[in-house]
Parts: structure tokens; sequence; C-alpha cells
């Protein structure tokens, strides 16, 4: 048997404290990986809220800008663009698809867009995910709403509800056309990105409701008769856009399209790589994900020096151990061996136990975390990063065993052959 | 064949403000020689115990063990010598408690290549088996117990049979019999010279029993502190006539020589 075989025995004869020692250090590797796993994909799911799209294009604006109002509908755009602008530049050689989408208007706090059927046909998020409708349809006509899975969730809304929205974004709206009562035709299934928190509406819904305001009153009659035969006296033209989304036919056309649309003659407009600018909005954010991978790493420094206090505590109780393998001819790098060897070995074993539990974790939290906060998170090997982290925890349990391997070297050396107790 | 054991002008001091200093002018023991040091509490037998198997070295004179110079050593090369030449039994018997009986014996052997190779390398479990059968341990129901389930002569039987695998030249046992009752006592002393006799080992026993003494080819005695004091050193078996014990005629041979 080798001094390491001595090691396990030994391990094994304190088992509960050492298995306490190794459920601290696992617990924070755990909370170390898993912070760690959530950032990753907390990025990935922020840098791919969209996907797919080319180009955004809008009245003209910072990226960043464009990129909150149309893609994460957080804040207002500034100017609407032409809907005279949209045509032309969809009209482009090389345009495959556009989205037009239409904000301003809110539903109990959710912001409502006003879109065509090419959202659900074109808009893709994740690793080019396309929208799925949970239950019911796409509206058909200019009085149906589609609702994101978190509204329909949060609101407690089937399909057939009737829905009253109101302009403007806030939580509470003075001015709501209670004239206007949309009926929920279908829920998108979830995807962990602003559509769940969305309102769709038609389009021409929402200039419904807009001609009326922006003449002040309401003047256009409710004759369910004209309605039904859609002599409604909205129309295309003359009508206002936020920003669409354009798909290109290929994807070498995207900086030749966007030079056309930040050129183009009818009204000052701006055209955005969506990837382009989530990075760039990411970096703003990150702070706080760099702040959560501080924490972690408090956490595992909390773990080793857990790991620190028992391993110390458990000398007193190992003294005379110590001081008997000496007699019997240990020398003082097998006591500092053994002592440090047993720091490696818990360490090692937190940092695979944490892994394991982790995975776990995430085996039955992961489809919670998915429907309640969007967070795909997915068990799986570990990453090159990941390993790194676990190879620094290692290092610094050894290094942390150093300590106390240091002071039973000392004490083997004081003792001597002389312990008495 | 040089002797042992060879201790000549000694003088230790655990620190140098440190009350009690031993000192001893000379101290020889040959091949196979069964000494008996005995002395009062306080009168350094530790101290001469920790100077032979070299984990303290003296301040002044010289050990020389099996014709090498311990007191010159480094360290390392004392606790090689200590692993390789020196078998040791406590008064405890410090057993490690998580190892089993047989493994208690081999774990001197983890330590040392000679003594792993003199015990039978691989096969060093039969030694160890051969040790503690012949030291009255032989029930195979003991050998894979763990050692905390024995009774004290047991762990005492262990102990010996540890210090004893793979031939050490020399057996250093300190006060190894004091938690035994008579009747084992002497029966303990006479398997470990029966082993050490098969072993050509030289035993160092130490211990405030002097009826032990007569057991014993020599005995030597350490002076009180109070003793020291006053001028008187302790040689090698010419005690001061006041503290001197009875020493077997064996013994005087020895001593006379």
């Amino acid at each position: 048997m080798t001094p390491f075989a001595l090691s396990l025995k030994s391990l094994r004869n304190r088992r509960f404290t050492v298995g306490l020692t190794v459920a601290s250090i696992a617990l924070s590797i755990a909370l170390l990986l898993g912070v760690e796993r959530i950032r990753r994909e907390a990025q990935t799911s922020f840098t791919s809220t969209i996907s797919g799209t080319d180009l955004i294009v809008g009245a003209r604006t910072s990226p960043v800008q464009l990129l909150l109002s149309s893609v994460f509908r957080l804040s207002d755009a500034s100017n609407n663009m032409d809907w005279n602008s949209y045509e032309a530049i969809a009209s482009y050689p090389g345009v495959s698809w556009t989205i037009p989408i239409s904000l301003g208007d809110s539903y109990r706090g959710f912001r409502v867009l006003g879109t065509t059927s090419a959202y659900l046909d074109h808009l893709q998020y994740g690793k080019k995910q396309s929208l799925r409708l949970e239950t019911g349809e796409w509206f058909s006509e200019e009085h149906g709403v589609v609702l994101g899975a978190e509204v329909a969730n949060r609101l407690g809304h089937r399909v057939g509800d009737e829905v009253v929205v109101a302009h403007g974004a806030g939580e509470v709206s003075f001015i709501e056309h209670d004239e206007h009562p949309f009926t929920v035709t279908g829920v998108l299934a979830p995807t962990g990105t602003s559509v769940d928190r969305t309102v769709h509406v038609a389009l021409k819904g929402i200039d419904a409701i807009h001609e009326g305001m922006e003449a002040g009153q309401h003047e256009h009659s409710h004759d369910p008769l004209a309605m039904a035969h859609g002599e409604h006296p909205v129309t295309d033209k003359g009508a206002s856009i936020t920003a669409f989304f354009i798909g290109l036919k290929s994807r070498t056309a995207a900086l030749g399209v966007q030079r056309m649309v930040n050129e183009y003659r009818g009204e000052p407009l701006s055209a955005v790589m969506p990837a382009a600018a989530l990075q760039q909005l990411w970096e703003i954010v990150g702070v706080v994900e760099r702040l959560l991978l501080a924490v972690s790493g408090f956490v595992v420094l909390v773990g080793l020096a857990g790991m620190l206090v028992a391993l110390m505590t458990s000398l007193n109780e190992r003294r005379r151990e110590m001081a008997v393998l000496r007699s019997v001819g240990a020398r003082p790098g097998h006591v500092l061996g053994l002592v440090v060897g047993e720091a490696a070995l818990v360490t090692l074993l937190g940092v695979v136990l944490g892994f394991l539990f982790l995975q776990l974790l995430i085996v039955i939290g992961g489809p919670t975390a998915a429907v309640r906060f969007g967070l795909f998170i997915s068990t799986g090997l570990p990453t090159a990063w990941d390993l790194v982290l676990c190879g620094i925890v290692c290092i610094a349990g050894i290094l942390v065993g150093l300590v106390p391997a240091y002071r039973s070297y000392r004490y083997a050396l004081a003792d001597g052959l002389m312990v008495r107790v | 064949m040089p002797n042992a054991i060879t201790i000549k002008n000694v003088e230790f001091r655990w620190s140098a403000k440190h009350p009690n200093a031993v000192a001893i002018e000379q101290l020889n023991a040959e091949a196979g020689e069964r000494l008996f040091v005995a002395g009062p509490s306080g009168s350094g037998k530790s101290t001469l115990l920790s100077l032979l198997a070299g984990v303290v070295t003296p301040q002044q004179g010289s050990v020389t063990m099996l014709g090498r110079p311990i007191s010159q050593m480094t360290p390392a090369q004392r606790d090689h010598f200590r692993a390789d030449h020196i078998g040791y039994i406590f008064q405890m018997f410090n057993l490690v408690s998580y190892l089993t009986v047989v493994e208690n014996v081999t774990l001197p052997l983890r330590f040392s290549k000679k003594r792993w190779k003199m015990a039978g390398g691989h096969s060093a479990a039969s030694e160890a088996i051969r040790l503690l059968e012949h030291l009255g341990m032989g029930d195979p129901e003991l050998l894979h117990h763990p050692v905390t389930e024995l009774s004290v002569g047991q762990q005492q039987r262990v102990a010996a049979a540890r210090a004893l695998i793979g031939q050490p030249e020399i057996l250093i046992a300190d006060e190894p019999t004091s938690s035994l009752d008579a009747d084992n006592r002497e029966s303990f002393i006479n398997l470990l010279f029966q082993e050490c006799a098969g072993q050509k080992t030289t035993l160092v026993f130490v211990s405030h029993d002097v009826a032990l003494a007569e057991m014993f080819d020599r005995t030597v005695e350490l002076p009180s502190a109070a003793m020291r004091d006053v001028g008187c050193e302790m040689r090698d078996g010419l005690g001061h006539p006041e503290t001197r014990i009875p020493i077997p005629v064996s013994a005087q041979k020895e001593v006379t020589k």
C-alpha cells in the first residue's frame, strides 16, 4: 500500500467531517459553474434575441437605440418612418422578405406591436428558431391579437378573450381605446425573448386606432356594416411604421443594402445589422455579468476557507496520527504529502460532485427556468472555460492545503516520538 | 563488529533556557544486546530515546548508531536512517485507529524499502501474520479487526510486531509494559526477547519498573535531575551507588569489562 492509500483510509475514517467539507466545496463549485453557465446563456439568449434578420431599418437614430425599440421594445422610437419609404426599400433587389412593425401602444404594461403575418413567417430567434403558435392562430383581421407567452401567462388570457389597448407605453394610460376591443386569436410559444412580452396586432388595427386619434375626435362611425364590408377609411398609403426587419436573399448583400438605406433620399433612415448592434449593447449590459462572476468567485473563496478551517480542526485530532506515522518512519515530506494530498482529493471530489450536482439541478430546474425566466440552460460537458475555472479551484485547494500541511509538518517534527496523548 | 550504539560525551538541552540538561559521558551497546534504561521521572529517559532515534541531536558529543554518526546527519538522513533501522514501541501503543491489525503492523514498510524487502516485499502481510502469531496474536479472527476493538495486551503485541517487522537492527521500547499487568508484562518481554534474538536486534528498553531489570543483559540508570545538579553524571552502568538499582550478575560482568 502506498501512502496515498493511507490517505484514503484516513479520509474514510473521518468520512463525516470530510463529507461536509466536500459538500461545501461542491456547493461552491455548483454555484460558480451555475452562475457561469447562466451568464453565458444570458449572453447567448441576449445576442440571439433576434436571428435570421439581416438588417433593421428605422428612422435615423443610433444602432443601439433602434435595437432597443425594435427588438427589445424597451424605449420609444424617436420617430416613425413613412410607409412609402418602407415599400420603396422592401422592393430593393436582394431583399427576400420584410416585417414592418409599429410600436407606441401598450396593453396593461406590455407593448403592443402592429405587424403583419410576415412576423410569424420570418422572425427568428436563438439558433434560427421560428416563432410558433402555442394555441389558436395568427390574426387574419384587424381586431385580432396574438399574445406573447408571458403576456398570456401573466394576464391569464386565452384565445377568445377581449383586450383593450391603451395609447402610450405606460402601465396606466388615460386614453383607452374602449371603442376598439381586440380579440385574442392566438398565443405564441415561449421564446425567452421580448416576443414573449409583446401583444401583437395587425398593422391595420393600430392604424385604425390612430386614424381616429389623430383626427382629434373619434369621427369614424362604428357602423358594423361598414366594418364588415371593409370600408374602413384606413389605407396603407400615408400610414407610418416604427421600423422594419429585412431578410436578404444573400447575406453578402447586407452592406450594400445598408448603404442604400442610409443614403435613402425620401427621409433620414438608419439600417442596423442586429448581430453587431446586439454585441455593442451587450458590452453595456455586460457589467452585471462580470459582477455575477465576481460574486460566485467569492463564494468559492468562502468554500475554500471552509475547507481550510476543516483541515485545521481535523489536524488537531490527527496530530497524534501524524506523530505515529513519523515514528514508524514517515518523513516530513510524507506528512506534508498526506495533508496536501487530502486537500487536493477533497477539492477534486468537491469539484466533480459540484459539477454533477449542477447537472442534476439543470435537469430538474431547467424546464422551470425556461418557462419562467426564458433561460434555456442545457446540461452538457464542461466547456474549456469551466475546466479552467475548476482547475483554478483545484490549484487553490492545494494551496489552501499547504497551510495546515506546513503546520502538521512543524507539529510532527516538534512532537517527535514523544506523543503521549 | 561495531557497537550498535555508541554515545560519547553527549550533552543535550531541549532549549537554552530549559532547566534540565541530559549529560551522558559514555554509553555503548553491542549488537543483539538487551539494555534496560531506568531512572526516575525527569531523569531524561525520553530525551535519551529521542537522541537514539535521531529525533534530536545533541549540542555536544556524538551519537553513533550501527557505526554511523547520526548526530552529524541532516534531518532527512536521520529520517531515512530511523525508517530503515529503528523500530519503536510506545508507552501508548499509538496504533493507527483506522487501519486493521495487519495494516498497522506493515505500516513501517510503506516508508522503508529496506524493511519492506526484509519483510518479504509483496508477501509482507504473511510476515506480519507470522510475527503476530509469534507474539500470541495468531487468531485469524483478530487479524482484520479494527485495532480499537483489541484489548490493551493485544494492542501492545500489535505495536511490538509493528516495531519488529522488517528486522530493524535496533528496537527502542519506551515504557511498553506500563499498561500491562505483571503476568502479561513478563511474557510480553520474553516474546520480545525471542524475536530480538532471532533477528540479532539490539533492544533498548525504558521503564521505571526496576523489577524488570533482572531480565536484561545490562542496566543503565539515569540519575534524577536533582542528582545531576550536584554533579552526578550518568555513566555506562556506573551510576552513583546511592541511586543504583540492583544489577543482575550477567550485567555486572559487562559493567566491569
